[in-house]
């Protein structure tokens, strides 16, 4: 069935947040590019693995989730997934009248 | 007017009439509906997903994507798979249809494409509801394939959701959303005349209708999934990348010739057209018809999109040798929408 998912867990449940091994499966299960390359970026600059920094890892994982959740958004935004919306077209309830009328005639 | 005759018609507004079509297409499934005040309801999907190998490490990726469990498997589905590949920058997109009909490489194509479908078109608002999909002619740049199955198969999806169903030729279907009709010198007016053309991902498909009937048919499966993965091929892009670069950058009426990308897709186009111009020239002849008024040749789909599209298959047809007289060649105010709209008023 189809479904939504929820809001994304990092969000509010600071607990859950992905770690770096679960970002580098990703990696791997997705075989992508470009979330590679943000996360190389994002490792060579705020990424300490241990102790005292171990927010940062929170943060970075949040930080890249975001930056993905945002792109797909904005790209939702450009209304080309709009199931249900009402769109206005144009319409001539005469013409469509006639038409109908002559399509039932050959139905 | 006063408040309680505009409250009527605000209720007439909201009233759907009974009759659903739907463009069942390579890339979007378009569905309308029409409301008894004579404004349309329009939903749309693109008609792909995306696999997802892990959906609990995807999760937080899959937040607000639309997805769909099948046989165990994650699908990430619609707009939201081409926006996460795009996002991912690779990653392969699933096809339940390719050219025009059921993908045969794809095992689960069927039970994808009914998913999809089923979410997009809903349930019927009276029983035994009429519904008219899209059906593309049988291609003729492969005489081995048919579309019966695809056709068949449909059919009886759409009646196991409690619909009236039968199919309806997707370019036909553009004549009819548009109205045209042909100006005969000595008859008079012949509504639902004309040529309409359907330039979708998988198919080009071309009808002359005389009075509604469709005379000749033809359909062609190098239309936009062709143009994408030539110019990808001779380009080294990917295939997402040529769909935005063609959807967001082409102008078929100026075209850079310094861009190596716009210019393969403009040399792709014109083979595109000509191949649809000279196919329904010949089934035209052969189909004996005559027009003795000129003709609108109407274009509708998403390849017919890019700007300059309708002057550049002017001047690809004016090289031809037309066997009527073409008064004008045009675009559907609403290109992405018209096979669904003409569709939905055959079903009423």
């Amino acid at each position: 069935m189809f479904y939504e998912n929820g809001k994304p867990k990092v969000a509010d449940a600071k607990g859950e947040s992905f770690n770096l091994s679960e970002v580098d499966k990703l990696i791997k299960s997705s075989n992508a590019e470009l979330l590679a390359s943000i996360l190389q970026q994002l490792k060579n600059t705020s990424y300490s693995p241990s102790g005292a920094n171990a927010r940062e890892e929170e943060d970075f994982s949040k930080d890249t989730i975001e930056q993905l959740a945002k792109m797909m958004g904005e790209k939702r935004e450009e209304g080309s997934q709009d199931i249900g919306k009402k769109i206005e077209i144009e319409s001539n309830l005469e013409k469509d009248k006639e038409t109908v009328d002559l399509l039932r005639s050959l139905d | 007017m006063s408040s309680e005759a505009k409250e009527k018609e605000e209720v007439k507004a909201k009233v759907l009439k009974p009759g659903v079509g739907v463009d069942v297409g390579t890339a979007n499934i378009v569905v309308t509906r029409q409301y008894e005040d004579g404004s349309y309801e329009v939903k749309h999907h693109r008609n792909m997903l995306f696999k997802v190998e892990d959906a609990e490490d995807m999760d937080m990726l899959l937040a607000n994507a639309l997805s769909v469990k099948a046989n165990g498997k994650t699908f990430v589905v619609g707009q939201d798979a081409l926006s996460l590949v795009n996002a991912l920058g690779g990653g392969e997109l699933i096809r339940p249809m390719k050219d025009g009909l059921i993908n045969p490489s794809v095992g689960e194509a069927e039970e994808l494409l009914f998913h999809i479908l089923q979410a997009v078109v809903g349930k019927p608002i009276k029983e035994g509801e009429k519904l008219r999909f899209s059906v593309p002619a049988n291609p003729i740049d492969r005489p081995e394939e048919n579309n019966f199955f695809h056709e068949h198969v449909l059919q009886e999806f759409f009646k196991s959701l409690g619909f009236e169903s039968k199919g309806v030729n997707e370019a036909a279907a553009i004549v009819y959303s548009e109205g045209i009709s042909m100006e005969d010198p000595e008859q008079g007016t012949f509504p639902l005349t004309g040529v309409g053309i359907s330039w979708g991902a998988g198919m080009a498909n071309a009808a002359a209708v005389l009075k509604g009937k469709p005379v000749a048919i033809i359909s062609n499966t190098r239309c936009g999934d062709y143009i994408d993965q030539q110019v990808a091929k001779v380009t080294g892009k990917q295939t997402s990348q040529i769909i935005k670069i063609k959807e967001r950058q082409l102008n078929l009426e100026t075209v850079n010739e310094s861009d190596r990308t716009l210019k393969a897709l403009s040399i792709f186009y014109d083979e595109v057209l000509n191949r649809i111009g000279k196919g329904l020239i010949k089934a035209f002849v052969e189909s004996g018809t005559k027009f003795d008024g000129p003709i609108v040749i109407m274009n509708a789909g998403g390849t017919s999109m890019p700007k300059g599209f309708t002057v550049r298959l002017k001047n690809v047809l004016d090289k031809l040798e037309m066997p009527f007289e073409v008064k004008e060649v045009s675009i559907s105010k609403t290109p992405f929408y018209a096979v669904s709209r003409g569709a939905c008023l055959a079903a009423q």
